[in-house]
């Protein structure tokens, strides 16, 4: 890991005075107090973020880009249990590069960043790896074929990973993700169709291979009201097959107004299927417990109203959870969220969120939250 | 290409149309032709728009007018070529550019004026402080300052 650091390091340094490169920070403050039935917790945190980002020719269109963190993070259950987290991590370090040819676009980034795919339920993290896309009028594919060995298991949550403890950086389970893409923007009435097929394979040995299909419809279907469709399935160590689904459509009435309505589905053991679960972490609903995205069913509406030049956001959620581990399906409960932004000025930002879950039929996983956050960008 | 350059052209001479005569025209035309800008041209528009220059200037004048003014070094000649970061910072002082906390306590330094620009969309996320742009995307930089900034600058004196 030290290795791996310096590596880093002597690369930044080195590449630095070749070019003229940009940089700034972010300095966040966010803290959380959550009131259920038999307990409270205050979970505090204070992050800095630097960034860089270096053209490494004239014409800009190639460049190299770096961002890392450090982060304290505080638990304290206001009943004299406490503890002090400290995490370091680099979450982005890519050399990226477009490219203009007769027949298309290509943009390639290699390196460590963000990747997500279509759902945003399967493969949504940071990741170590390549990426190339190939867009051209009617058709847009891409690769990407990474590693999170190297990744920080404390910043990026592998599920049926394991986790070290310890301070600073421990370094994620090692697979080999893969996934490869193609988008058919405007086929007919300008929706757009897309294919994805990714699988996640363990590279220490343990049996732990995944797959997954994505088929994903989207498009206007009328003035200002635009759906998604999309069903993915998927299947571990090839031992029978799950699915997530999803519709939404989402609405502007205005330009400053937001309305969303839609339903999620992750299979449960029912209808010959597995029990869903994708590669990295994800939240169906934020009870006591927070619930991955599995044997659930989740319809929500959500709005926001963007006020004063965009200086101050409103919205609200509300989700009604439905789960369904096996063959049973029980009303769990019902989440709401409310949360204001004030942008003091465009580097300085504010925001209150008040959350809660209330359980149809028992108060087990019954919360009330209040999270208050200010970041200064500088 | 020859109807953007005379669209340009026109949006400038509006722009600048109150200090304008037949040879700040000339001016604003050989900028439109130049391959890259110089601190003579950025300077000219921007005294040109404060007003810190009579109608018969050169672009020496210009700098000297805004050295004057201590809103760019003596340092620099007319001839120098001008990076993206500093343009922004020689246009910033034809506005009331309403900015960020950090834009405020540095007094709108070079660095946050670039920074406050991108973030208002005036100049693209992606651009690097040291690009140098040609005498026609400097026009248009100053025309995009001019809608963002002069805009509300008009809006607030009503």
């Amino acid at each position: 890991m030290k290795k791996f650091a310096a590596s880093v390091l002597s690369a930044v340094l080195l590449l630095a005075p070749l070019c003229a490169y940009e940089w700034g920070g972010l300095f966040d403050n966010t803290s959380k107090i959550t009131f259920a039935e038999n307990s409270k917790l205050l979970d505090q945190s204070d992050s800095l973020f630097m960034w860089f980002s270096a053209p490494l020719n004239d014409e800009g269109n190639i460049y190299f880009k770096g961002e890392g963190m450090f982060k304290f993070n505080h638990l304290n259950n206001l009943d004299g249990w406490s503890k002090n987290l400290n995490i370091i991590d680099i979450d982005l370090l890519k050399f990226a590069g477009d490219f203009d040819t007769s027949a298309g676009k290509i943009s390639a980034s290699a390196g460590r960043f963000f990747v997500s795919d279509f759902s945003g339920a399967i493969f949504t993290q940071v990741s170590d790896g390549a990426y190339v896309n190939f867009t051209m009028p009617k058709t847009a594919i891409s690769a990407y074929a990474g590693y999170t060995g190297l990744l920080n298991s404390k910043t990026v949550t592998i599920l049926g990973g394991e986790y070290k403890d310890g301070q600073f950086y421990t370094t994620a389970t090692p697979f080999v993700p893969v996934t490869l893409s193609a988008s058919f923007p405007s086929l007919f009435m300008n929706q757009t169709l897309s294919v994805q097929a990714s699988g996640f394979f363990r590279a220490d040995g343990t049996e732990d291979n995944r797959a997954y299909g994505t088929l994903h419809l989207s498009g206007p279907i009328a003035s200002k009201v635009f759906y998604t469709v999309l069903t993915d399935f998927g299947t571990k160590n090839f031992n029978g097959l799950m699915n997530f689904s999803k519709v939404s459509v989402a609405y502007f009435p205005k330009s400053n107004i937001y309305i969303n309505g839609g339903i999620e589905y992750a299979s449960g053991e029912q209808f010959g299927l597995k029990a869903f679960n994708g590669f990295s972490s994800r939240y169906a609903y934020s009870s006591l417990v927070d619930a991955q995205t599995t044997g659930c069913v989740v319809p929500q509406v959500s709005a926001s109203i963007s006020l004063m030049e965009n200086s101050v956001v409103l919205g609200a959620n509300i989700k009604s959870v439905f789960v369904c581990p096996d063959e049973s399906f029980e009303a769990k409960g019902l989440q709401f969220d409310v949360n204001a932004i004030y942008n003091v000025f465009s580097d300085l930002q504010t925001a209150v969120t008040l959350s809660a879950f209330k359980g149809y039929k028992n108060s087990s996983e019954d919360k009330l939250s209040l999270t208050l956050k200010a970041a200064f960008s500088f | 290409m020859e109807i953007m350059k005379k669209f340009i052209t026109l949006l400038s001479v509006l722009f600048l149309g109150a200090v304008l005569n037949a040879q700040s025209a000339d001016v604003i035309s050989e900028i439109l032709e130049a391959p890259v800008i110089t601190y003579g041209h950025a300077c000219y528009i921007s005294a040109s728009s404060q007003g810190l220059i009579s109608d018969d200037a050169s672009l020496e004048d210009a700098v000297a007018a805004l050295v004057n003014a201590k809103q760019i070094p003596e340092s620099v000649s007319a001839w120098d070529t001008v990076k993206l970061v500093n343009l922004a910072y020689i246009y910033s002082h034809m506005f009331n550019i309403k900015g960020g906390f950090m834009y405020r306590i540095t007094k709108g330094s070079p660095r946050y004026v670039f920074k406050q620009m991108k973030t208002d969309g005036v100049i693209p996320a992606n651009s690097d402080t040291t690009k140098i742009l040609s005498g026609r995307e400097a026009l248009s930089l100053y025309t995009s300052c001019n809608m963002k900034y002069g805009e509300d600058q008009f809006t607030e004196e009503l």
